[in-house]
């Protein structure tokens, strides 16, 4: 009898440790999404800034900055962080106005007055600052998402994770145009 | 032996010529030529004069040391008074230090008028000096260095390379450990201690620690307070520990294209490397049994021509490090 009491006990005391290194992982998730958020934050502050530069110089490029302000905003709007699908699509967002961000950033190469001015320089280059910590976000992010999908995947950890409502997060993809592979032939021509 | 039997001690003009990779021995030798070269008849002159020093004191040395010697064995046969052996080889202390003062001048005189020359040879703002030297408090703060009991700097040399600002110091640091009843010094480290400038801001603190083993690792996530960054590289991971006071900072600085590059480096210097970010600079900490920038053997000739491709040579290696880490192009990598 005290023998099965002390083996209870023991499972009892692991699946304490097991839910609160689950907890800690989630936790970890989060601090890493928020980390997120801040440099998103600081990007957002950038881009009104970038496209008010812009809008002197890119009359032909007005449907894309429309795009980049409606992305902006989508982005900035609160979300759930405790859930996944919601997190999920802010993400996307986030990286569909990189995508964008980066487009604009490709047609101020056709402006040359836009290219040399210098605070449109200035701008480019601490927009490239931001999305370089953008990218360590990321990455911080999407390891600690690993460390969680794993532990909450892997069984015990499973059984423990569902009883504890800890569920698997998505991770911050980059966007599919960024994914495909570049055509040398298309810049060559 | 020939010196000390009294071979004739004359000045030589020519001991080995320069030496460099490449098609910058030209460089070298105007150089030389232009602000070494002008030095070389004097200090030959001073080293013909120390030779000459230290060999009447080394003779003085043995007649004195005879002397010594015969009165203590003179007394002990006597019985008058019993001196243990050791006694014996007392008076060689104090005879050796008075015998090395001439070389240890000259070499210190060398190291005053010669090398800051040789040194302005990578750059106008290159300095050295053999008293100079980093501040132990900025260093301890990097978290890098080990427990220790004593620190001793040598050479010092500060510049700029490629628009970033370097600075060089030999350190070599101890500890008192207790063996059973008695202790002993202990070297902990030796080696050099480079100090970088660099083009990325950065508020937090990240250090690149040789790793530390999986089951230490596994026993425990931080070190001096910095808690673990786990990088995406297995490679990298299985040489380096790397641990920040800022997660996503530490992936900011540590880019997969920048690990890579660690990586280089620490093939380049047999993984004897570890690095820390802090305080908008970037130290490396080299360990190395290596003495660098040292003067040639005094039997040499004052020509200085060794000693300016050998401190080249060495000098090339840590700026070595400036070009494979790319810390003078802004490539957002």
């Amino acid at each position: 009898m005290e023998g099965l009491l002390l083996g209870l006990g023991l499972l009892v005391i692991i699946a304490y440790l097991w839910y609160v290194s689950l907890v800690k992982k989630r936790n970890s998730v989060r601090e890493a999404l928020s980390g997120i958020d801040v440099q998103l934050k600081k990007r957002s502050n950038l881009v009104p800034n970038i496209l008010k530069i812009a809008q002197k110089f890119m009359d032909h490029e007005k449907s894309l900055l429309t795009e980049i302000t409606e992305l902006r905003a989508q982005v900035e709007r609160s979300y759930d962080i405790g859930d996944a699908s919601a997190i999920q699509n802010h993400l996307v967002k986030a990286e569909q106005l990189n995508s964008k961000m980066g487009q604009l950033m490709l047609s101020v190469e056709n402006y040359p007055e836009l290219k040399s001015d210098n605070t449109m320089l200035q701008a480019m280059q601490t927009y490239n600052e931001v999305e370089a910590h953008i990218s360590a976000a990321r990455r911080f992010f999407n390891a600690s998402v690993t460390e969680l999908n794993n532990a909450v995947e892997i069984f015990p950890g499973s059984i423990i994770a569902s009883m504890a409502n800890i569920k698997v997060m998505p991770f911050y993809e980059a966007d599919e145009a960024s994914k495909s592979p570049v055509d040398a032939s298309d810049y060559l021509k | 032996m020939s010196f000390i039997f009294g071979a004739r001690i004359k000045p030589k003009r020519q001991t080995k010529p320069l030496s460099a990779v490449g098609d910058e021995l030209e460089s070298l030798q105007a150089h030389y030529d232009e602000h070494i070269e002008p030095l070389t008849r004097k200090f030959e002159n001073r080293r013909v004069a120390c030779l000459k020093a230290l060999r009447q004191r080394i003779y003085m040395s043995i007649g004195i040391f005879a002397a010594v010697f015969f009165i203590c064995f003179l007394f002990d046969s006597t019985q008058r008074i019993v001196f243990p052996w050791p006694f014996y080889l007392l008076p060689l202390v104090p005879l050796f230090w008075w015998c090395s003062r001439p070389v240890t001048h000259y070499q210190s005189d060398v190291k005053q008028q010669v090398f800051p020359k040789i040194f302005r040879y990578f750059g106008d703002d290159f300095i050295f000096s053999p008293t100079h030297s980093m501040s132990m408090t900025t260093l301890k703060r990097s978290k890098l260095l080990p427990s220790y009991d004593a620190s001793h700097f040598d050479d010092y040399v500060q510049g700029t390379h490629r628009g970033i600002e370097i600075a060089i110091n030999e350190l070599a640091l101890t500890k008192e450990v207790r063996r059973d009843k008695h202790s002993e010094t202990k070297t902990v480290f030796n080696g050099v201690m480079v100090q970088l400038g660099c083009h990325k801001k950065f508020n937090g603190h990240t250090v690149v620690v040789r790793s530390r083993g999986s089951l230490m690792n596994f026993l425990s996530d931080s070190f001096k307070r910095l808690s673990r960054v786990k990088l995406e590289d297995p490679r990298f991971e299985k040489l380096f520990d790397v641990f920040s006071s800022d997660q996503v900072e530490a992936r900011y600085l540590l880019t997969v294209s920048f690990m890579e590059r660690l990586q280089e480096l620490a093939d380049c210097f047999s993984g004897q490397f570890q690095c820390a970010f802090y305080e908008d600079k970037l130290l490396i900490m080299l360990s190395s049994r290596e003495n660098r920038f040292e003067l040639g053997s005094i039997f040499n000739g004052a020509t200085f021509e060794h000693e300016f491709s050998q401190i080249n040579r060495e000098m090339r290696q840590l700026f070595a490090m400036i070009e494979v880490l790319k810390l003078d192009e802004y490539t957002g990598l």
